[in-house]
């Protein structure tokens, strides 16, 4: 064992190109694949690289070595290499996305190793593990969540005398008034790219609060109903009626509206929480993006909270499941939430929440009331394996109807019967 | 091989015999590695594409055969032919206006002008721009709401303009960006080829009173015929296949107004994990491809006087 | 006399103009690249940058894989630039200078790989590398890039090896040099520019190509610098200043390259491509 070790170790070194003649018993190398970046200084890098550091300074007999993927291409990754007999040890798997990992056999249950936790511990998470269950298997652990939110430039309300608004219509309105020259009131990432998730990140709790939902048990897509058609109507006067978004959204993704709020040429958007302090990265926005939640379409209640987290698995190929697994309980220690909750990502563990951490600072505070916001109105859908396609009907439907290509009726009705023919 | 000893064992009685296997025997060793390379990573993967395109499939694994079920799924969805029609217009317009432009600029480059080295190496520079960075860096320079070429379109036309925000907007759009990445390469042909005009035939037109416009048609339209030839099957073949540019670009949409062929393969075969129908539509896009040449050196080669 | 030089004044400016099209980009990728972090996303645009930072070209170099990218796709295509060479001129060689049944069909079928589209066969490869143990290596992104590129190679040279006159090896045959001699010394030496104009094409085909080393490969160590643009595209937002620094950074090498190379490519092309 010892022996197989060793090479195992040197082999991965080999395999970076770093082959050294280190002679002492290496301890056993760990591929970790996630869609963080390991290098450079974002607070979220630096929080991973603390963590991975002080695993590997332990006397685990593990190493863990991180590999980056860019976000929109890591989970063809992990299948492509999967089938080839490779890929990682332990990987960060998207909510969203894991039902695609469970159906493409990437990823093993972790109901032995779950069930090896007290009982406290394992009803510890803010998005409670039956959403992590498929087929009567657990088949990852949280360890984050993320809420969706208004986010306003609190400046630029304040300019145009507006406040923050309370319904969906007060905040057409607003986006209305928002809107001159070149600052649009609200945007939103309703193009194709990037898996079409600004699309359906925003579409989704409005439906959800119109009463309407995206498939049913069995699978069906049944967003082209009277909701559906609600949300629609609601962003095409958006865009026709209060003029309040422009049609070019229809080009942007998320990241291209995280960019207009940043640069000042937007109002307001829907975004998750976990980007709100990449958006806070500079000296404008620093302190004049604001959250609240979502307003819904009657006044008095927001609209549901769509939950995600992202979460950490076991690859299907490793050999070290062991060591994965005792990776994955320190990257959900106390000490590590809070290293993460310092770098604005929300921490997965009930209990974390309490450190004085969230009563005492003001990033504390606010990702307090924004679990508050989930544990209340919080709502995971689990997606289905195909969401691309599912992601990329919605957007496309959205398209059409900002575009007037189509009226909102038949452009879910289109939308839903090509992914009712696919499944 | 010792080179000193051969040639003496060739200058040897068995010699006509030797020269004859050592005839057969170099050109084969020479060839061998050629064809064994093409066979390996061109040849054989067509065979197990069109295997692929006629199995099950299911992620990256193979399952039973289904024969041509691909291939009817595919005739009988009106996305694909929606594909094939942008494919042609892709192309079509891409050529159109490519051709004209590299021609152009050859013939300028022929000239005795001062700093044509110069103004040569500028221009062929965008050839060496990958597709990837052509896209992200052309895609920076049209964003829609911070993007500079955005602000000077804005400042022409009195209100911001997303060239990208419309299916034919953006299908226009990408044309432009896909001639800036293509036309070096023809460029460079037609200027080799202009170069071997010999300069007695110009000075035989222009005694013969010809204008420019007739010496163009007389004497340099025959003599590069044959490259513009080769440069039509070039680029028609590239723009048939191109993937990366448009698949940065603009992913295909919006509404998939730029869903060419080539990128619903790529999204088949990456994106929804229906490999055994990417196949399929790769076998369809091969034969088009096929097709398109031998049109092509049919009406081109059979039109020579 | 008057018209004349007119028509070299438009020519001038119409060479202007196009040059200007042609760079252009590189120049805003150049302005954006030295910005200071606050003025990327200024609306209306900041042209130049001020005070320009190397700040973003730091981040790149320092704080990222991307020199790891630019090891890999110095290696890979340094070593498929040889191979394929190596290849690609034996072969035009054969076929130029020999004369064996089944010649021109061999030739004809050579050439005609060019029209299967790559993205055709992308799946059958990355089978094919993962069968032959080749998955996520240097070796198995050498062989595809070396493969795809001999077809354009011999087309390119073979011309240029026809245009060397026979009497010159016959001579060297006779005074006792071997033939494979004559060619290693005299032939290669004669076809320099056409060989010149192939390395150039081959050096930015493999260079620039993202679909094979996105397909073939998965880890960092392994992958080309077309995938490693994307680590600035993350889920927090593009970093527009570091994406454009690692993009000059990317560009740097075959822009040198094609400077050094540049002037054979118009004669590499006259003799071999134009007239073959």
């Amino acid at each position: 064992m010892r022996r197989r070790t060793y090479l195992a170790g040197m082999a991965s070194m080999a395999a970076l190109g770093l082959g050294s003649g280190q002679a002492k018993a290496a301890p056993v190398t760990l591929k970790m694949w996630t869609f963080l970046p390991i290098t450079g200084n974002d607070p979220r890098t630096i929080a991973l690289r603390g963590i991975v550091d002080s695993f590997n300074a332990g006397s685990s007999g593990y190493k863990v070595e991180v590999q980056s993927i860019n976000y929109g291409q890591i989970d063809n990754m992990v299948i492509q290499a999967t089938a080839a007999g490779q890929g990682p040890d332990i990987l960060n798997v998207y909510t969203d996305l894991l039902p695609l990992h469970v159906s493409a056999h990437t990823i093993q249950p972790l109901d032995a190793r779950v069930a090896t936790m007290p009982a406290a511990e394992r009803n510890d998470f803010v998005v409670p593990l039956k959403f992590m269950n498929y087929g009567g298997h657990v088949m990852a652990l949280p360890w984050e969540c993320r809420v969706w939110l208004l986010w306003y430039r609190s400046d630029l309300l304040r300019k145009a005398d507006l406040a923050v608004p309370g319904t969906l219509e007060e905040m057409a309105v607003a986006a209305g008034k928002l809107s001159a020259g070149n600052v649009m009131g609200f945007v939103m990432g309703a193009s194709s790219s990037e898996l079409g998730a600004g699309a359906i990140e925003t579409f989704t709790p409005l439906l959800w609060d119109a009463g309407g939902d995206l498939l049913d048990a069995h699978g069906k897509a049944i967003f082209n109903s009277a909701a559906g058609e609600r949300v629609l109507s609601y962003l095409r006067d958006l865009v026709k009626k209060y003029h309040g978004m422009g049609a070019n959204v229809v080009t942007m993704n998320a990241d291209d509206a995280l960019s207009s709020i940043k640069a000042g040429t937007a109002a307001m958007t829907i975004g998750g929480s976990y980007r709100v302090s990449a958006a806070r990265d500079s000296a404008i926005t620093r302190d004049t993006l604001l959250t609240a939640p979502i307003p819904g379409f009657v006044s008095g209640a927001p609209t549901p909270a769509r939950l995600a987290s992202q979460t950490l698995t076991i690859g299907a190929n490793t050999k070290y499941a062991d060591g994965a697994w005792a990776f994955i309980m320190h990257h959900l220690s106390p000490a590590s939430q809070l290293a993460f909750a310092k770098a604005a990502e929300m921490p997965s563990r009930i209990s974390a929440y309490k450190d004085a951490y969230f009563t005492t600072t003001a990033q504390g505070k606010e990702m307090s009331a924004w679990a508050d916001y989930a544990h209340k109105y919080g709502r995971l859908e689990p997606m289905p394996s195909d969401f691309p396609k599912l992601a990329a009907g919605v957007a496309e439907a959205i398209q059409k109807v900002i575009l007037g290509t189509a009226d909102p009726k038949a452009a879910l009705d289109a939308a839903a019967a090509a992914y009712n023919a696919h499944t | 091989m010792n080179s000193g000893a051969a040639p003496a064992a060739a200058r040897g009685g068995l010699r006509p015999r030797a020269r004859k296997w050592r005839n057969a025997a170099l050109p084969a060793a020479f060839l061998l590695p050629a064809v064994a390379f093409v066979a390996v990573v061109s040849i054989y993967p067509i065979f197990d594409a069109v295997s692929l395109s006629v199995h099950a499939t299911s992620y990256a694994q193979v399952g039973a055969f289904i024969g041509l079920r691909n291939y009817v799924a595919l005739a009988f969805d009106p996305g694909i032919w929606r594909d094939g029609r942008n494919s042609l217009i892709y192309t079509a317009f891409s050529l159109a206006l490519v051709l004209p432009y590299s021609m152009g600029l050859a013939i300028l480059l022929n000239r005795p002008i001062p700093g044509r080295g110069l103004f040569r190496t500028l221009i062929i520079m965008p050839w060496v721009t990958s597709q990837t960075i052509t896209a992200l860096v052309w895609g920076w320079l049209l964003n829609g709401d911070y993007g500079a070429l955005t602000y000077l379109l804005q400042l022409l036309a009195g209100h911001r303009i997303a060239v990208l925000a419309s299916p034919a907007g953006a299908m226009a759009t990408l044309i432009g960006i896909n001639v800036w990445a293509s036309y070096p390469l023809a460029t460079l042909l037609f200027l080799a080829a202009l170069q071997t005009v010999p300069k007695e035939l110009y000075e035989a037109a222009s005694v013969d009173g010809a204008s420019r416009w007739g010496s163009f048609a007389h004497v340099t339209a025959p003599m590069i015929r044959p490259t513009a030839l080769v440069v039509i099957i070039q680029l028609t073949l590239l723009y048939l296949n191109m993937v990366t540019l448009i698949y940065v670009l603009t992913g295909g949409g919006p509404l998939n107004g730029t869903e060419t062929l080539a990128v619903t393969v790529l999204k088949m075969s990456f994106q929804n994990w229906e490999i055994g129908k990417g196949a399929a539509l790769g076998m369809v896009l091969t034969a088009i491809n096929v097709l398109f040449s031998l049109v092509y050196m049919r009406a081109l080669r059979g039109g020579e006087p | 006399m008057r018209r004349r030089s007119a028509a070299k004044f438009a020519s001038v400016a119409v060479l202007l103009a196009a040059s200007l099209l042609a760079v252009g980009p590189a120049l805003w990728c150049l302005s954006t690249a030295l910005k200071p972090a606050g003025q990327l996303l200024a609306y209306p645009p900041n042209w130049l940058p001020h005070p320009p930072t190397l700040e973003s070209i730091r981040q790149v170099l320092e704080q990222s894989a991307l020199p790891i990218y630019f090891r890999n796709s110095l290696i890979v295509t340094g070593l498929s630039l040889l191979i394929s060479l190596a290849i690609g001129t034996h072969a035009a060689y054969a076929i130029a200078r020999h004369r064996f049944p089944g010649r021109s069909a061999l030739l004809v079928a050579l050439l005609a790989t060019s029209m299967i589209p790559g993205i055709a066969i992308l799946v059958p490869l990355y089978h094919l590398s993962v069968m032959s143990g080749l998955y996520n290596s240097f070796t198995g992104q050498v062989i595809v890039y070396s493969a795809w590129n001999v077809p354009i190679l011999i087309w390119l040279l073979k011309g240029f090896f026809e245009s060397v006159p026979r009497d010159i090896e016959e001579a060297a045959w006779i005074d006792g040099c071997s033939r494979l001699r004559a060619f290693y010394t005299i032939t290669l030496r004669m076809a320099r520019p056409g060989i010149l104009s192939g390395a150039i094409m081959v050096i930015v085909f493999v260079w620039n190509d993202f679909l094979i080393t996105f397909t073939l490969t998965i880890s960092d160590s392994r992958r080309l610098l077309s995938v490693g643009l994307y680590t600035y595209i993350s889920n927090y937002g593009i970093q527009w200043g570091q994406l454009m620094a690692a993009t000059l950074i990317a560009l740097a090498p075959v822009v040198v390259a094609f400077f050094l190379l540049q002037r054979h490519l118009v004669e590499g092309l006259m003799a071999g491509a134009v007239k073959g």
